[in-house]
């Protein structure tokens, strides 16, 4: 059907072409089916107009469906019972509510989610002397990402040897250990971490901080704890531990001056 | 269309069929908007229509074979009356009076398929997108031509009529897929 014709199928319909154009239009109609239906259509949506348009075509109402509307709608009709599941609606559906899961992660992720990393494989503690079993089953579940179990020996060897010659090392690796396995994701995003362990975790750093005369065990146990104050998004605590750790101006002081600038950055 | 289901008028031999009042409900606007063409009043249009209606039912022999012939047969005996109309001024029958009573078009009178349709032509019109709503608002409620519309919207002609034409389409589809 061209273009032309139903729109002047419409202006025949609303008598505003002679009655000889009508009549020869007529002629058309009567020879062509697809024509006369659309006279149909048109002659429905006139008696429409005509009789309930106040209702239809409301004046100064919201008229029309607003986009998002429309894509509710065109969203719900995809798994209408009476028919089959269109591909590309399924993609886009799919397409939509990854996009609307991945702004969701990004509206969740914490501000300070990119400071807070800790390299795991960068540890490793060897013991020798009372409780080196614990120690080193500890040491062991530790690399098979078992933190969980690894930190219970811990536990029972600093229980069983509170005042040994280990023990701010082992707090230390407590402390570690507690904060690697304070994060927690779904499907690697949306992460979040367990208050009660990266509070435990700075519990033990803050001992062997206590117990230590080794500035180095030191100025490491001040760097993971401002890393655990920033998993509790405590931006504050988190600065004042990298301060120290800038004064002590050790191995560590270059990357803390760089954290602090970058949490400074990032804005109340 | 086969007058199976009549009904006579005693006070007339007129035999009306449900079927023509069905023909009249849903034409009348239709044959009304072509007499009007003509650039005649809308009281001479009426009785133009009305005594075709009544001149064509008078005729108990005459078959259609569907509802659009009988619509496009009074269409065109319309349009040819109306010519002829012009010239010799109005003529009202008797039969004018008592179609007019019979077949006045009501809203209510919509039963079952047809106002399911129109329920559906309704919420097809209502969810179209906001211009297209107002083309055909502009073209079929408020009556404007291509070039008034085009013209309201700061759109050109041709985009309004293919516009215009998609629209319809649009319509057509969704008013198939709720089996009409």
């Amino acid at each position: 059907m061209e273009n032309l014709k139903i729109n002047t199928i419409v202006d025949m319909a609303q008598g505003r072409l002679t009655p000889e154009e009508s009549l020869q239009i007529l002629e058309g109609i009567d020879r062509d089916e697809a024509t006369s239906a659309d006279l149909e259509l048109v002659v429905d949506i006139i008696n429409l107009a005509s009789e309930s348009g106040g209702n239809v075509f409301r004046a100064g109402e919201r008229t029309g469906l607003s986009w998002w509307r429309r894509l509710a709608l065109w969203l719900s009709r995809i798994f209408e019972n009476d028919r089959v599941l269109h591909p590309v609606g399924v993609v886009s559906v799919v397409l939509v509510v990854l996009a609307m899961i991945l702004g969701a992660n990004a509206l969740w992720t914490g501000p300070y989610e990119e400071l807070t990393g800790i390299d795991g494989t960068a540890f490793e503690w060897n013991a020798r002397g009372p409780g080196e079993m614990d120690i080193a089953i500890a040491y062991q579940l530790f690399t098979k990402g078992e933190y969980d179990e690894s930190v219970l020996h811990l536990d029972r060897f600093l229980r069983s040897h509170p005042n040994g010659e280990l023990v701010e090392y082992m707090h230390y690796s407590a402390g570690v250990v507690y904060l690697l396995s304070a994060r927690r994701t779904i499907f690697t995003l949306f992460p979040s971490y367990s208050r009660l362990k990266v509070t435990a975790g700075l519990q033990h750093l803050e001992c062997a901080i206590a117990r230590t005369s080794n500035p180095r065990l030191a100025e490491e146990s001040r760097y993971l704890r401002a890393k655990g104050f920033l998993m509790l998004g405590q931006k504050e605590a988190a600065i004042a531990e990298l301060d120290s750790v800038r004064t002590v101006d050790g191995i560590r002081a270059q990357e803390a001056s760089q954290t602090i600038a970058r949490i400074q950055a990032i804005g109340p | 269309m086969s007058d199976t289901v009549a009904e006579k008028d005693p006070s007339t031999d007129l035999v009306w069929s449900a079927l023509w009042k069905t023909a009249y409900q849903r034409y009348f606007r239709l044959w009304m908007n072509l007499a009007r063409s003509a650039e005649i009043s809308d009281d001479d249009a009426k009785d133009v229509v009305q005594n075709v209606v009544a001149g064509i039912i008078a005729e108990p022999s005459r078959h259609f074979e569907s509802l659009e012939h009988a619509r496009n047969y009074v269409a065109k005996s319309v349009l040819n009356r109306v010519k002829a109309h012009k010239a010799r001024g109005s003529r009202r029958c008797a039969w004018e009076d008592d179609v007019e009573r019979r077949f006045a078009v009501n809203q209510a009178d919509y039963e079952g398929d047809d106002r399911v349709r129109r329920d559906a032509l309704r919420r097809a019109i209502r969810r179209l997108p906001r211009r297209d709503f107002n083309i055909l608002k502009m073209r079929f409620y408020s009556g404007f031509t291509l070039a008034q519309t085009g013209q309201l919207l700061s759109m050109p002609i041709s985009t309004v009529a293919s516009r215009e034409a998609v629209i319809l389409r649009k319509i057509r589809m969704k008013l198939r897929k709720n089996g009409f």
